[in-house]
């Protein structure tokens, strides 16, 4: 042989090494960052810092709100598996009984499996390993024909592993026992071999009696965990059967997530997908039953679990939602029928087309749709092959499908029977598609498209999951029987399908089972995170994570913490806004997994972190914490961890990308003293012994509200009742005392203002109808009333009134002075002194912080301002004399807030109308006093009014006199007392007329500082027999009087000392 | 007819029945000892890697690498390399063709009384351990075109017809396991062996480009199988970065593994049973299909590229070891089990850096497999054996000068 025949071979090979070289070079040098930063990744970890949310202080600085640092337990279960003995035995007994050993079965005999594990002998588990029948005390295990199909020698591997964690040996000392055992100690337990291994040996008995010390105090610090949580009381008992149970879910959950991960990525599709007849039909499935030591019945749940899962969770829950969701939440789309059926056609699209989409956010058609779902898997997954052109063998998978449909194009007017074809109905009936049609027009019904969604999803999932049947039945019986089928007749998987299955199915196991899970859902008492942090050994796998609760402290003199429904509350992201950063999220993660990254991409890192939300992220939904969520939020820092334990570096690399900014504080204009003053009157309404008009029902179920507001319009007490501190029986009492809403921006029922309404009806009348002030009407009874009146309108004393001008008319409110009022004016006027007034339009409570985003959508702070009747309808309803009557008297067609009613009121006090503020001050940043808004009448007109309003509650014939004079207050106050009908009964023979009755007024009279505004709900009685007397209850109560005098109001003595 | 005596060097007595199959009459100043050391280094090299594994394996608790069992291995496949060693060449060269038959009985008996495993049949129990057939097939395969090139000197076509056989019928059957890594080592082996004995560039190049236009038409009128297809295609789109990293979980797992584990070597490597397929234990067959990978990682680039050196030097050494042989089918034989060790590394290598598409193949010497190891000595002793004795023939050289 000579060169010219050695000579080219070796070129051939000089030239493969070099190609050898560049390749190596490319991958282990050019590559090396992103390969090292894959391999890191098996440790590279971010965690979010949460940031703390601000906190929300009242006006007197005490904290309303504030985020609470607590811990919940977190379970890592491979962790525990590993190093617990609970864990350590149960899934030794697993691998030598190849069925899973729960647990609670291994709690119940841990000493009794442990002797047994522990007196195996390397015999024993050879014999095992080969397949050999197999016994112990208490185990009885079947020789198999074929060792390695049921992977007896992994299984002893386990067992071997369990065994040394069992005897506590470090690696060296067991790989010293196991090469030290001489072929005459092979049938030597390994508890003795162990004991006579050990660097000091010791009697058998004696390292036997240290195991069972340790398994006792194992299951000891397991059961003190368990009642300490217990005696913790956050959320019941659970008891150390019940963390026992918890930790047996989470092992489930683990290998039930790990195995159906395997199966998506040997099959193609998700295990749910199919129902779990058709799969143990049809499919060999046992080898992952094997795998995991898995006996019939636990594979069986498995995949009745991953269908539940699958149907529930990820198709009803998550994905038909998601896919609709711009269905009904865009108001830019008008949805057709092929919109509608994209959507849904997507659903049973191969795996990942619903996240595409939803990433992509574009929802390919219907009728271009390739194939459905495990379908386009099916062919080239069996060793068994579909003919030709017979995916289905002759069926149509899913109406969509059909080609039929596919080419119909019907015109505009009948594109709905789409739907009803789609659905596989009869032909021409239109049923479904006409709901649809109605359901996406106009004002769009979600509730209906759920309804008629799911019912299709419903029919084509049935039909799916028959023709799936079907098919797989046709291919099973068109199979060879020797090469195609299995012994038991079902489809053997092709070649090359099963490849690594084994490393894979650790793979996953490794990753699921080191997902930190929540043990415990609640917050954990300060002595079981001492516990689980302090003696970290005794608790493998088990340990206190950070997080936070937003805590509403209850004050003193509260029962409940204070402005409840006023603050809001938050709530856990909602699946909208996660979908609608789908495309951030992917970003994030790119950017995140990614192996360098530029200052740009740090950049981008940090602004995606701030805007994306997380799953587990709350945000503020309602009230202040809803409205000034975004001040409130404060942002997420991120810390990653790189590194590779041994592997990459002696320490794993830690850094910070960005610290958690905290949020800011929120500082309230409400004072929570007055607040409780507010609060208790309501909740403990008094009443007058001497006055026999009563509402017993109302005393005993009260609902009302109560509002304290500066004439510069902080608000001081903004109290709701019923409250969540109120103890009422939800059922018997009347429907608005079950609801616990925020009422002084709230109208949640019909909610005329009544006599209240009158001074502002009286000024506007005054200023611009030119009112004589002078003019004085009849109060006298009417014959078509039977009563006293005017025109419709009923007064409230039965005789009447007899003559009264203006101010002996607001004295004594009374209805027939402005019903004819009323009457005179023209339905312009009403709606312009409303506006003038502010009642139909925003207080201003709403108004964002400076440096809020313009245009800017928040939520919280519901404020319901306007009118149940548009300025049109308010303006048609008052063609009417008798509407115009009753406006005049605020009844039937005006509606107001009492937050509104306050502004107003102080309008009608000052001669300007304040934007109403119920913070002051956000972080350092102070919310601006507006100037308001002058009311343009004259000032003289108001100020008739005001003098009017002074008799109403110190003249001898004021409607208030008996319960807000100076006498009674320790102040002059000027008020106007109402009492709006709810109902058009008329009151007589025994039947009393429904009715909120409203008391608005200011102190000092003079000088006016505060107005405030009290509201009860549906009363029997008339203002002067009910709200007068909560108003006055409130404005004697200590903390109203000791705030007044704080404001510089002169309040008499004797005023607001407890005994009154 | 003329009693014909065998030939007997040096006038000794006729050598009939073990006497003819075995020569103990070795000239040990001729044996190429550093050939031996060299293989030594690797045996010692796949020693010291399996430990380090096993002892990962141990330490993290799983079930994997035994490294007694690889030593048992070791002990077997031992004997095999001295009974090459002293197996004569004309003992060979007269019954190539029966060890080849044998090793295709072998082969052919699979699917009857092989085991399966991971949806393929390619072992027959033997008890201590597990037979994987198509290992010996290969070593069998290179004896037998040894003997098939011996008195064929490769002039026409019709000349490749014979060794041509020798090669498709262990390639069908290879096929029908699957075992894809056998059947890619016998092409470039046959036409490595053809072109040592003569055969002409053109008449290869022509076979080569028959075999890339068969396999053309077999892609294009789909004549492979689709999980065959899938794999092709895995292994196109993963040389693409991205493709690899999101198929990671699924298809390209263990092509995703090998790179990683590649990858992180970096140009010093992690250093021995400390990188990421050791500690991880996620790279599939890391001892045997993966240890090329193994050794990437922890010994970095410049370890790996000594370490190919040191291979390939080896395998170029048994090529020259070839060429100082007069004897044709001695020399045929060692430059076929120096081709033997070159596409085994190539191949082996290819696959792990994610050159060739992903198929299970051992790096001889260093990768645990009974099998493997088995016919590697084997391989190795005749190659040594052969060379040191270079018994004396009358045929004349037939390689073109």
């Amino acid at each position: 042989m000579t060169w010219r025949r050695i000579g080219p071979i070796v070129l051939l090979t000089l030239v493969g090494a070099v190609v050898i070289g560049k390749r190596l070079w490319q991958v282990q040098v050019v590559e090396h960052t992103l390969w090292a930063q894959q391999a890191a990744r098996l440790l590279h970890s971010g965690v979010v810092l949460p940031p703390d949310r601000g906190r929300i202080l009242d006006a007197t600085g005490a904290v309303v709100a504030r985020d609470l640092e607590t811990y919940r337990l977190v379970l890592t279960y491979r962790e525990f598996r590993r190093q617990h003995p609970l864990g350590q035995v149960a899934h030794a007994r697993s691998a030598l009984e190849a069925r899973a050993v729960t647990l609670q079965e291994a709690d119940a005999h841990l000493l009794e499996w442990a002797w047994d594990l522990l007196h195996l002998t390397p015999n024993s588990l050879e014999a095992f390993t080969k397949g050999e029948p197999f016994q112990t005390e208490s185990l009885q295990v079947d020789g198999v024909a074929s060792a390695r199909d049921v992977h007896r020698g992994r299984r002893a591997s386990d067992v071997r592993y369990y065994l040394r964690e069992l005897l506590e040996l470090s690696p060296r000392q067991w790989t010293s026992v196991a090469r030290n055992v001489a072929r005459a100690d092979r049938d030597r337990p390994y508890l003795e071999l162990a004991a006579a291994g050990l660097s000091d040996p010791v009697e058998p008995w004696v390292l036997w009696q240290r195991i069972e010390r340790r398994l006792a105090l194992a299951t000891d610090h397991l059961a003190q965990l368990a009642d300490r949580m217990e005696s913790a009381g956050e959320g019941g008992a659970l008891g150390y059967a019940g963390l026992v149970d918890e930790l047996e879910d989470a092992r489930v959950s683990v290998e039930d997530d790990a195995a159906a991960k395997l199966f998506r990525e040997v099959f193609g599709f998700e295990v749910g997908r199919v129902a779990p007849a058709t799969l143990f039909r049809f499919f060999e499935l046992e080898w992952i039953g094997r795998m995991l030591a898995w006996e019939p019945p636990r594979l069986v749940a498995w995949a009745e679990r991953r269908r539940s899962v699958w149907l529930e969770q990820w198709l009803n829950e998550y994905a038909l939602p998601s896919v609709c969701a711009d269905l009904v939440l865009d108001p830019t789309f008008e949805p057709d029928a092929d919109d509608f059926l994209d959507r849904l056609a997507v659903l049973f699209a191969p795996e990942g087309s619903v996240e595409r989409a939803l990433e992509r956010r574009h929802f390919p058609s219907w009728r271009e749709l390739p194939a459905a779902a495990v379908f386009s898997e099916l062919d080239g997954l069996f060793r068994a092959r579909f003919p030709r052109g017979r995916e289905a063998f002759g069926r149509v998978v899913l109406p969509i499908l059909d080609p039929q449909l596919r080419a119909l194009d019907p015109p505009t007017a009948q594109r709905w029977l789409l739907v009803d074809r789609a659905r596989n109905v009869l032909p021409e009936t239109e049923t479904y598609g006409r709901e649809l049609r109605a359901a996406l027009a106009g004002q769009r019904s979600e509730e209906k498209l759920w309804r008629i969604a799911r019912a299709m999803v419903d029919d084509w999932e049935s039909g799916f999951q028959a023709t799936l049947a079907y098919t797989l039945e046709a291919l099973v019986r068109e199979a060879h029987p020797d090469y195609e089928l299995g012994d038991d007749g079902r489809l053997l998987l092709e070649r090359g399908t099963m490849n690594d299955v084994r490393e894979r199915l650790d793979y996953f196991l490794k990753d699921y089972g080191t997902r930190p899970k929540p043990l415990q859902k609640r917050a954990l008492e300060y002595e079981v995170v001492h516990l689980v942090t302090r003696f970290q050994r005794d608790y493998p796998g088990i340990r206190a994570a950070e997080t936070r609760v937003r805590k509403y402290p209850v004050l003193d003199g509260f029962e409940a913490p204070p402005f409840g429904e006023l603050l809001g509350n938050l709530s856990a992201v909602g699946l909208s806004e996660l979908q609608l950063q789908r495309r951030e999220a992917r970003e994030f993660r790119q950017l995140f997994q990614s192996a360098e990254r530029s200052r740009e991409d740090e950049h981008d890192l940090l602004r995606l972190l701030e805007a994306l939300w997380r799953h587990d992220d709350v945000r503020g939904v309602a009230g202040i914490e809803g409205f000034f969520d975004p001040e409130l939020r404060g942002q997420n820092g991120f810390r990653e961890s790189w590194g590779l334990k041994q592997a990459l570096a002696a320490e794993p690399g830690r850094r910070a990308v960005t610290e958690p900014v905290d949020g800011r504080d929120v500082h309230l204009t409400l004072d929570h003293r007055v607040e409780r003053a507010a609060q208790r009157s309501l909740a403990f309404p008094a009443h007058d012994p001497a006055d026999p008009k009563r509402d017993e029902s109302w005393l005993r179920h009260p609902v009302g509200a109560i509002v304290l507001v500066t004439t510069d319009g902080d608000v001081i007490a903004a109290a709701s009742e019923p409250s969540a501190a109120s103890t009422v029986d939800r059922v018997d009492a009347p429907p608005q005392r079950r609801l616990v809403l925020e009422r002084t921006l709230r109208i949640p029922y019909f909610q005329p203002p009544g006599s209240v309404f009158k001074p502002f009806v009286a000024a506007w009348a005054l200023d611009r109808a030119g009112l004589d002030p002078g003019h004085a009407i009849e109060c006298t009874t009417q014959a078509d009333l039977g009563w006293a009146g005017f025109g419709n309108v009923r007064c409230h004393s039965q005789y009447g009134h007899g003559r009264r001008n203006l101010h002996q008319a607001i004295a004594c409110s009374c209805n027939a002075y402005f019903a004819w009022l009323g009457e005179s004016l023209g339905p312009d006027d009403f709606v312009q002194l409303a506006h003038e007034f502010g009642f139909y339009e925003p207080t201003g409570v709403r108004t964002p912080p400076p440096g809020a985003e313009p245009g800017e959508r928040r939520t919280g702070l519901r404020e319901d301002y306007r009118p149940l009747l548009s300025d049109n309808a308010l303006h048609r309803a008052l063609q009417q004399d008798a509407n115009r009557q009753r406006a005049g008297n605020g009844l039937s067609v005006i509606e107001v807030t009492p937050m509104q009613l306050a502004r107003a009121t102080v309008g009608l006090a000052t001669g300007r109308l304040p934007d109403l503020r119920l913070v002051d001050r956000v972080g350092e940043t102070e919310l601006p006093v507006s100037p308001g808004r002058r009311i343009r009448l004259a000032e003289q007109q108001l100020e008739r009014v005001r003098t009017a309003m002074f008799a109403v509650s110190n003249s001898r014939e004021g409607s208030a006199e008996h319960a807000l004079s100076r006498r009674e207050v320790g102040v002059d106050v000027a008020a106007k007392t109402g009492s709006a009908d709810i109902t058009t009964a008329r009151e007589g023979a025994g039947r009393t007329v429904r009715k909120h009755t409203w008391v608005a007024g200011w102190l000092p009279a003079d000088d006016p500082k505060v107005t405030f505004v009290v509201f009860l709900h549906d009363v029997s009685v008339t203002s002067s027999h009910s709200a007068v007397y909560v108003a006055r209850q409130f404005l004697t109560q200590p903390e109203t009087v000791a705030w007044l005098r704080a404001a510089g109001i002169a309040i008499d003595a004797g005023f607001g000392e407890e005994s009154r | 007819m003329t009693d014909v005596r065998p030939w007997s060097w040096k006038g000794l007595r006729p050598r009939t029945g073990l006497r003819s199959m075995l020569g103990t009459d070795v000239p040990w100043a001729r044996v190429d000892w550093l050939l031996l050391i060299l293989a030594g280094g690797l045996v010692g090299l796949g020693l010291v890697l399996v430990r380090t594994m096993a002892d990962a394996d141990l330490e993290y608790g799983r079930e994997g690498v035994e490294y007694a069992s690889h030593l048992k291995k070791l002990v077997v496949a031992l004997p095999f390399l001295v009974l090459g060693f002293f197996l004569r060449a004309r003992w060979l060269r007269n019954n190539a063709v029966l060890v080849w038959l044998i090793c295709m009985l072998l082969l052919a008996a699979v699917p009857f009384v092989g085991v399966e495993r991971n949806n393929a049949r390619r072992w027959i129990p033997l008890g201590a351990f597990d037979l994987q057939p198509s290992e010996l097939a290969k070593v069998g395969l290179i004896i037998a075109l040894a003997g098939a090139f011996y008195r064929n000197r490769l002039v026409t076509l019709r000349d490749w017809l014979k060794p041509g056989l020798f090669a498709l019928l262990p390639m069908i059957l290879v096929a029908e396991q699957p075992d894809l890594g056998t059947a890619l080592t016998i092409v470039p082996l046959t036409l490595g062996m053809g072109w040592l004995a003569g055969g002409r560039a053109g008449t290869i190049v022509g076979i080569v480009a028959t075999g890339a236009l068969v396999a053309t038409l077999a892609w294009q009128f789909s004549w492979v199988e689709d999980y065959q297809k899938k794999r092709i295609d895995v292994w196109a789109a993963c040389f693409d970065n991205d493709v690899l990293i999101a198929n990671r979980s699924g298809a390209a797992f263990h092509t995703y593994q090998s790179r990683l584990a590649i990858g992180n070597g970096g140009f010093e490597g992690r250093g021995l049973g400390r990188g990421v397929a050791n500690e991880g234990g996620h790279l599939p067959e890391r001892e045997s299909d993966s240890v090329f990978a193994v050794i990437a990682e922890e010994l970095g680039y410049v370890g790996t590229m000594a370490f190919v050196a040191y291979y390939l030097v080896f395998a170029l050494l048994l090529l020259l070891a070839a060429a100082g042989i007069r004897e044709r089918f001695s020399r045929l034989l060692v430059g076929g089990v120096g081709l033997y060790f070159l596409v085994h590394f190539f191949i082996h290598a290819g696959v792990n850096l994610g050159l060739v598409p992903m198929t299970g193949l051992t790096l001889p010497l260093i990768s645990t497999g009974g099998s493997s190891l088995l016919a590697s000595f084997a391989a190795l002793g005749i190659a040594v054996g052969h060379a040191a004795r270079q018994e004396p023939t009358l045929d004349r050289d037939a390689f073109r000068t």
